[in-house]
């Protein structure tokens, strides 16, 4: 591509990204897992 | 002392690429004299292939592309009649690919304003125009319409443009119509 002689230098630091970037996919949902520190049972205490 | 940039808005000029068909076999954006690929979502960094490609008593000390006393950098021209003259050129990358297209481009980060044009570091297509083949209906291998479609991952606007000659002047009559239409 002809352009021509230089003329001068400048730096250009655009506002808004010119490139359509990939955004990144959102996680799935999933159902909350019981952490494994919580009892999922309840404890049988013996009674009097 | 960070300078402040001189400008917050991109560089925005012509040039023109040919579409060839990656590893994949996916048609993507090449310029026409390197052989370097645009991407899609991704800005095409540029790098000195001056230094790479000079004798070694001819290399320029090591510089970021742009420098203004070398010819790296990212080219784009200030009239669209200067990138359609290359849309009916010949080179030998043209036995990889399937047409030649022509559009603007944003160029940011340090930008070289020559007479004609610019040189930049970043670069990223702003909008493609895909002219008609002009091979004989024997030979085209793909519809432009087809081109189009896959040059729609580059996600900025593609349009088929409408001019049947290989002048560079009708070329430009055409995007002029299209963007008084706008």
């Amino acid at each position: 591509l002809e352009i021509g002689e230089p003329e001068r230098t400048y730096t250009v630091e655009p506002v808004e990204d010119p490139v359509p970037r990939e955004t990144p996919a959102e996680p799935a949902e999933q159902p909350p897992t019981p952490s494994r520190e919580e009892p999922v049972d309840p404890e049988r205490v013996q009674t009097p | 002392v960070i300078a402040a940039p001189d400008y917050i808005e991109p560089t925005v000029g012509w040039r023109t690429w040919l579409v060839v068909p990656d590893e994949d076999k996916v048609f993507r954006l090449r310029s026409i004299v390197y052989d370097t690929l645009w991407s899609p979502r991704n800005e095409l960094v540029a790098h000195c292939l001056h230094r790479a490609v000079s004798l070694p008593w001819r290399r320029r000390s090591e510089h970021v592309p742009p420098a203004s006393d070398c010819g790296c950098g990212i080219y784009a021209a200030r009239e669209p009649e200067e990138a359609a003259s290359y849309l009916d050129g010949r080179s030998w990358a043209d036995g990889l690919s399937i047409h030649r297209v022509i559009g603007t481009v944003s160029l940011w980060g340090q930008v070289v304003e020559c007479t004609r044009g610019w040189r930049g570091s970043f670069a990223y297509p702003k909008k493609i125009f895909v002219p008609p083949t002009r091979a004989p209906f024997w030979l085209r291998a793909e519809r432009v319409e087809e081109i189009a479609l896959a040059l729609a991952d580059y996600d900025v606007p593609v349009e088929l443009l409408d001019a049947n000659s290989g002048d560079p002047k009708e070329f430009v009559a055409a995007l002029d119509a299209r963007a008084a239409a706008d």
